[in-house]
């Protein structure tokens, strides 16, 4: 790529540090941590709801604003994700499983700092990739027909074998029953209405977001009423130190790394977003061997969740820098929060697209800037943040309860203002704290309901657009060798399993 | 009876369901391929099939009274019929007082029982999650006045 | 007699006040109203609808909220409009799809004409693009591509105006196309631009930077007249075919509200038209000024529904 000179480096870093550029940029990621703590209320709505703030402001501050909210909304739904097993946005889910397990061992202090250094990271380590690969990485991602889509989606499936738990064939139903709600509604192929019964609010489908919140936070209270009647002991946190956690990244430096790769990888792609990164990454880190050698089981597992932190949030933000490739150069948007950022754009009277890092260099280094500002605003607001928030897991659990409930409620009819959502939230919890007590693991389900729709209709559309031949699944380039890697990976665990019973 | 026999009795019964469900689905004259917008939920459907099928067959030893005792205690099922009785009526009463009703309930289901806490609490969160969501989040609650 | 003046003066100021919600119409509004936007925050659709509640609110004192119910391409914010009370106090922007044509292909929850027209705020051509290294030059090289072992283009979704409109057109050449959807406008030029499908069929403004870039070719503009930001790209007309497309959005209320409500909107509806802030923003957008009152909205929807109706039956949509 041209390099960017020296000169407009300079300029734009001088503004950077003006003080009205900080207090936006500081104002931007307060709003974004609060819009992406609250469940329901996204990234995306913060910065719908903050770009008309944007008309007369000039673009340095505007972009101080709301890449602030975008950058700390992917993280802040990590939060209540760790502390109460409701994850702030549908990026968070995956974390919410290492998170609020080590929430209960008393160490939620730890899992927010993990959250916040691995957010961090994640944010920088893609901000590189957007920096010196973003003409490079904008051709590669037109190379993704539906077939390619397809094939990812698939590979995005083998996590569920991640988050069966106990049973695999248990995992495997979820997940069915996932894909099977993903077909509710408009056929994205044709056009027909499928499981409809005459709702016309169906017809949009089930909705993701009020979906998480149904089968993380509400099926989890619900089952949480047996375990306890009154005065539960409340777990003891412990506070664990700042300058603990650099071993532990230091240790799992690998993982940063993969899983700030997969991040970035699929913020590139358009249609997808940090909810696939973080559910992937989090598969690839897989299932420790070091607890059979070990022996200390309890120390193992914490080891674990930690990888399993580290990876979900770190690639949760590195798909910010990725979603912004195809923005800059194409003017495609890479997640739903960029779709958002094209009108704030437009606003300032800039279109996005193959001229912009060329034409307008400042401002591209305007946005790389204001992306590590809000990077080190996070850790500072987030580390400084970690010790006052464990406190609400000290809230009296008759009065904990009822508050995380209505939030979760108010949370779901924020989304669409939809009080057929609302229902259909509380009848999806009430199922799924049926299936929890059978012991059917959730997050397959929730994995199933967001790639579903990838599958079926990159399935589809791929045959549709090859005339209906299917062997163009293995015969590109990209999708075959996705293939291959998928079957190595399914022919190993069968080998490994059958090795195990004999 | 096992746990697992039953949930896979329940699920065969479901996939069924989907099965016939799905055969109904309206295939547009258009379309021309094999696959269409029946195929996804005919195999999710199969799927499901088979594994409450093995279930069925190798459950595992957990019964289905000890599974379903947390769900039938009174405790529980009084708050799913609260949740759910909320949920229903959600769209029709002010926003403020159904918060304030909700947490009333909910506080002395799970065993509060200090009338300052039964006093205050409700009122205090009604007040700052609508003033929150309505001025903050600038979402229209439903309210009466 | 001064008991008598007294209980009469009684009477008419307990009738007063009885009838004072009535009169108070006159005063609309007098609480919050809100703007259904039926797709997701963040369209064009969604951006032009803050900027009309905002100029809206500077203009009667109370806050014009904007709340985004998306889903189903449109379908569903619009039922939920239309389940709302019709006494302006609820408000939808109506797409050309979710208004006229839903309605026609599925049991959508409302009818095109439970709805009465405000304004139409915006209306853009839809255009033909190819991926620049393409080897289709013009509509006739489409045509005869499609006759020719087939060819597949790309719109925002099944049963979109864009995808209706082009398969109609195809119908009268007598060529068959294979529609493939693109999840939106974006998404749809994404496909082009990768060569999955042999080329897009979306508003006119989403090629703009592309086209400048010499990415994307757009060879043929639905339209009368070439449009300004897409300085190369020859009309239907230009070709020899007669076809017209267009997507528009407008605001509608319910019908039933009060008439007074409907004019105090419609009077503030023409002083935004001639508003600098809504021509520097048309410009913004690449949107054409395509303001109409609510009597030509009115036709605009109309029109659009007869057309529907006869292209979806003969597509064999309709439900």
């Amino acid at each position: 790529m041209d390099l960017i000179s020296l000169d407009t480096l300079g300029a734009a870093a001088a503004t950077l540090f003006e003080p009205h550029i900080l207090l936006w940029c500081l104002a931007g990621v307060i709003a974004g941590f609060v819009f992406g703590a609250s469940p329901g209320l996204t990234a995306t709505t913060g910065v719908a709801i903050a770009t008309p703030l944007t008309f007369g402001v000039d673009f340095n501050s505007a972009m101080a604003l709301l890449l602030g909210i975008y950058a700390s909304g992917y993280y802040a739904g990590s939060i209540p994700a760790i502390l109460i097993n409701t994850p702030g946005s549908p990026g968070n889910a995956a974390t919410a499983l290492p998170g609020y397990r080590l929430a209960q061992r008393g160490m939620a202090d730890y899992a927010i700092g993990l959250s916040t250094v691995g957010s961090s990271l994640g944010g920088l380590l893609s901000l590189v990739v957007l920096l010196f690969f973003a003409p490079a990485l904008s051709t590669f991602a037109l190379k993704f027909t539906s077939v390619e889509y397809f094939t990812l989606g698939l590979f995005g499936l083998m996590c569920v074998a991640a988050v069966s738990g106990g049973s695999m064939i248990k995992g495997m139903i979820a997940a069915s029953f996932g894909i099977l709600l993903s077909t509710v509604g408009i056929d994205q192929v044709d056009g027909t209405t499928r499981f409809a019964f005459g709702f016309p609010a169906m017809q949009a489908g089930i909705p993701l977001i009020p979906a998480l919140i149904a089968f993380f936070a509400i099926a989890e209270i619900l089952s949480q009423i047996h375990t306890n009647t009154s005065n539960r002991p409340l777990v003891a946190q412990v506070s664990f130190p700042v300058a603990g956690l650099v071993p532990v990244f230091l240790r799992n430096w690998w993982v940063v790394i993969q899983s700030a790769a997969v991040g970035t990888f699929i913020g590139i792609l358009p249609g997808t977003g940090p909810t696939i990164a973080s559910w992937i990454a989090y598969g690839m880190v897989g299932k420790g061997r070091r607890a059979a050698a070990g022996g200390d089981d309890a120390a193992a597992e914490h080891e674990q969740d930690t990888r399993h932190l580290i990876a979900t949030e770190v690639s949760n933000n590195a798909v910010t820098g990725g979603a912004l490739v195809p923005l800059l150069t194409l003017g495609i948007p890479g997640d739903t929060v960029t779709a958002v950022l094209v009108g704030a754009l437009l606003i300032q009277g800039i279109d996005p697209g193959p001229f912009f890092i060329i034409q307008n260099t400042d401002l591209f280094v305007v946005i790389l800037g204001v992306l590590l500002l809000s990077a080190i605003l996070i850790t500072v607001i987030g580390l400084s943040a970690r010790r006052v928030l464990p406190k609400i897991l000290a809230i009296p659990y008759p009065i904990l309860t009822p508050i995380v409930a209505i939030l979760c409620i108010t949370g779901v009819y924020a989304v669409n203002s939809s009080s057929f959502d609302v229902i259909l939230a509380v009848v999806m919890g009430i199922l799924g704290f049926l299936l929890l007590a059978f012991r059917f693991p959730m997050p397959p389900i929730v994995i199933g309901l967001v790639l579903g729709p990838i599958i079926e209709t990159n399935f589809r559309n791929g045959l549709l657009a090859n005339g209906g031949d299917i062997s163009v699944f293995a015969t590109r380039p990209i999708s075959g060798s996705l293939l291959a890697i998928l079957a190595i990976i399914l022919g190993w665990q069968v080998l490994r399993s059958l090795r195990k019973t004999s | 009876m096992r746990a697992d026999r039953f949930m896979g009795g329940v699920l065969l019964l479901f996939a069924m369901a989907t099965l016939w469900f799905a055969s109904e689905l309206r295939i547009l004259p258009s379309s021309s391929t094999t696959v269409t917008t029946r195929s996804l939920p005919f195999a999710v459907g199969v799927v499901i099939a088979l594994g409450a099928l093995i279930l069925i067959l190798r459950p595992s030893p957990r019964l289905l009274g000890e599974t379903l005792a947390p769900v039938l205690r009174p405790q529980a099922m009084a708050f799913v019929a609260l949740l759910f009785v909320y949920a229903l009526t959600f769209r029709y009463v002010d926003f403020r007082f159904g918060v304030w009703l909700f947490m009333l309930v909910s506080m002395a289901l799970l065993g509060e029982r200090r009338p300052l806490m039964l006093a205050i609490m409700p009122i205090a969160c009604a007040a700052v999650i609508f003033m929150i969501f309505r001025y903050g989040f600038i979402v229209l609650v439903p309210t009466w006045i | 007699m001064v008991w008598l003046t007294k209980t009469r003066f009684a009477l008419a100021a307990i009738v007063a006040l009885a009838l004072a919600p009535a009169t108070a119409h006159a005063q609309y509004p007098e609480k919050p109203v809100q703007i259904i936007v039926p797709f997701g925050a963040g369209d064009a659709i969604d951006g032009t609808a803050r900027v009309i509640a905002q100029l809206l609110q500077k203009k009667f004192g109370v806050p014009f909220v904007v709340r985004n119910t998306a889903g189903a391409g449109g379908s569903v914010g619009t039922a939920e409009a239309a389940r709302a009370p019709a006494d302006g106090y609820t408000l939808l922007v109506a797409s050309t799809g979710a208004l006229t044509a839903r309605p026609i292909m599925a049991d959508a929850g409302y009818e095109t004409d439970d709805f009465v027209a405000l304004a139409q705020l915006v209306e853009t051509p839809i255009a033909v693009a190819v991926a620049a290294g393409s080897p289709l030059k013009s509509i006739e090289d489409i045509i005869a591509k499609a006759k020719d072992g087939g060819a597949t283009f790309a719109t925002p979704g099944p049963g979109s105006s864009q995808h209706v409109s082009m398969s109609d057109f195809a119908a009268s050449q007598g060529a068959k196309l294979t529609h493939i959807s693109g999840n939106g406008g974006k998404g749809a030029v994404t496909k082009a631009l990768s060569g999955e499908v042999d080329f897009s069929f979306v508003g006119a403004p989403v090629y703009a930077s592309l086209a400048k870039a010499g990415q994307i070719r757009v060879i043929g503009v639905a339209a009368d007249q070439q449009v300004s930001y897409l300085p190369d790209a020859p009309t239907f007309k230009d070709q020899g075919f007669d076809f017209n497309a267009s997507v528009w959005f407008g605001l509608v209320a319910r019908k039933g509200t009060p008439d007074d409500v409907l004019a105090s909107l419609d009077a503030a509806l023409k002083e935004i038209a001639v508003s600098d802030e809504l021509k520097s923003l048309y410009a913004k957008y690449s949107y054409t000024d395509a303001f109409l009152d609510a009597d030509g909205f009115g036709k605009v929807i109309a029109a659009s529904t007869e057309q529907n109706k006869r292209i979806l039956n003969d597509l064999g949509l309709a439900k």
